[in-house]
């Protein structure tokens, strides 16, 4: 069943165009890569799907309905969860803290009950906090739930990133480069990771240019240079295809060769 | 004695002030330079409800800080699309509109005559005119305003606003409406200024528009950075230290027209200390970027 589907997004950031006419699928429970060279309009899409910046054109499913036009906050609610290149975390606050933002959802956060909490919103608060300590059981950072989300390494904060998408409870995660700056034994946490939550039902679309791990984990790969799809489909025919080779590695037919 | 107590009195509407704007720029990072508008905008409101309209101070001053807070939302709608600098200009702008209406718009506010007879809150017929009385009525109400901010900044609602002020993208795209708190925390923001103002206008029972300029949203920001942005009990602390030193200058023989100047100066630099010495002030949990 195909839990996103993107028709023909175009974008043009001051007439350079990011992205032309990209269309591709996303089968619901898969582990999908986008891959490409530097520039090619990867984290452009990412930005465009979970509704930060808007396309001069197409259109964006998911489950069936459209959310091209939806306010990022929205988009968010109605199931897409993402982490970032440059990881956002607040870094001011503790982990803990970083997971419960995301739990909460509008009534616990609304001003009156700020004012006059309920016992119903204290429980519920008291809940909120059982689960989110949970999602850091799975990501091992339970250890670190008061430090200052600051002062993790970058494996952690990374971790943790994800552990916070992953409270909005999405259908689809979209990662943003996982791997970058990981340590070996970090990696291979983050692939298992990568791996568990697709079994547990999760969707994911991930950035990334450690080719091992994309050719590692994923089932589908879609393959993007100046902003249009050049290639797409399972890790070993992509392996094989000409066009990416050639994307990779540089023009010449002696390098396709 | 009664000196001291007027001092007092003036700390208390300060420490609202500048816990109110703590709320917006200490604990939402949204930069404002506009303050003292929402106070005008209190302090003029409830002046002419009780005077034009006969309405008691005790409804005049809830009335006039849900004006203030109106305006707040209103201030808050550029915010939406507005941050940083920007943002910092545009509320610098508000306070000058705001003065400039008080100023000009003579058929209500009097221009600069300022409004005068403005009623003194009354309790039983008692009128809290004198200073000591009026301590308690401010002491209440800061007391009041201490505990509603800080219930706001320690719940849900408040840790959505420092997530705000830590990266508002990531904010986002956790799914928050962060376009409507921010409008919340201007509305919230600017009633408490309201009340503060409204306090002040039935305190002197006079007030012009002077009382209201850029300098006055300079000094409340001064007050909050200096206690601590994103720290409550620091804003009353900031206001303790700020009001009352400075009036010590009076008591060691320093005429009045070298001790005004002199207070500028001394504000000046102690804001020049503080950003460089301890940019997140006296106990603070956040500097400016």
């Amino acid at each position: 069943m195909e839990i996103l589907r993107i028709d023909n997004l175009t974008k043009h950031f001051n007439g350079v165009t990011a992205l032309d006419g990209l269309s591709f699928s996303i089968e619901k429970g898969t582990i999908n890569a986008l891959i490409g060279p530097n520039g090619a309009g990867k984290t452009t899409v990412f930005n465009i799907i979970s509704g930060l910046i808007k396309p001069d054109g197409g259109a964006i499913h998911l489950n069936g309905i459209d959310i091209t036009s939806f306010a990022p906050h929205r988009i968010a609610r109605s199931g897409i969860g993402r982490t970032f290149q440059i990881i956002r975390l607040f870094s001011g606050m503790t982990v803990l803290e970083n997971i419960l933002l995301a739990l909460c959802n509008k009534r616990h956060e609304s001003l009156f009950a700020a004012i006059l909490p309920s016992r119903a919103i204290r429980e519920a608060e008291a809940r909120t906090a059982e689960k989110a300590l949970e999602l850091l059981e799975l990501v091992n950072l339970f250890a670190k739930k008061d430090a200052r989300a600051r002062n993790l390494s970058h494996g952690q904060r990374r971790l943790l990133e994800i552990a916070r998408a992953l409270a909005l409870d999405p259908s689809l995660l979209l990662l943003d480069e996982p791997m970058a700056g990981l340590f070996p034994e970090t990696a291979a946490e983050m692939r298992s990771i990568i791996r568990r939550l697709c079994d547990c039902g999760k969707t994911i679309l991930f950035i990334e240019h450690d080719m091992k791990t994309v050719m590692d984990i994923s089932g589908h790969i879609i393959v993007l240079n100046y902003g249009r799809k050049i290639a797409e489909g399972a890790p070993h025919r992509i392996r094989n295809e000409p066009l990416v080779i050639e994307a990779y590695l540089g023009g010449g037919s002696h390098a396709a060769a | 004695m009664e000196y001291f107590l007027h001092i007092l009195v003036i700390t208390g509407i300060y420490a609202i002030l500048a816990a109110s704007l703590n709320l917006i720029v200490g604990y939402t990072g949204l930069p404002s330079l506009g303050h003292a508008a929402f106070s005008c905008i209190g302090a003029y409101a409830s002046a002419l409800l009780s005077l034009r309209l006969g309405v008691s101070p005790w409804l005049a001053l809830p009335l006039a800080a849900g004006v203030a807070a109106g305006i707040g939302a209103l201030v808050g709608l550029p915010a939406l699309r507005i941050t940083g600098d920007y943002l910092a200009l545009t509320t610098f702008g508000l306070g000058l509109i705001v003065y400039s209406i008080a100023l000009n718009w003579a058929e209500l506010t009097e221009g600069p005559m300022g409004l005068a007879g403005i009623p003194a809150f009354a309790v039983a017929g008692f009128q809290l005119s004198s200073a000591g009385s009026y301590l308690v009525l401010v002491a209440v109400m800061a007391a009041l305003t201490y505990v509603v901010l800080g219930r706001i900044v320690d719940s849900p609602f408040g840790r959505v606003l420092r997530a705000i002020r830590e990266d508002e993208t990531a904010t986002i795209t956790m799914g928050k409406d962060v376009a409507r708190y921010k409008i919340m925390v201007f509305i919230v923001g600017a009633f408490f200024a309201g009340v503060a103002g409204s306090l002040y206008a039935h305190y002197i029972t006079y007030i012009d528009p002077s009382s209201f300029t850029v300098m006055e949203s300079i000094t409340i920001l001064v007050i909050t950075v200096f206690g601590g942005l994103g720290n409550m009990t620091g804003s009353f602390i900031g206001a303790a230290v700020l009001i009352v030193f400075p009036e010590t200058l009076r008591f060691i023989g320093i005429p009045s027209t070298v001790a005004a100047p002199l207070r500028q100066m001394f504000y000046g630099l102690l804001l020049i200390l503080l950003m460089v010495l301890r940019p997140q002030g006296i106990i603070g949990n956040y500097h400016f970027k």
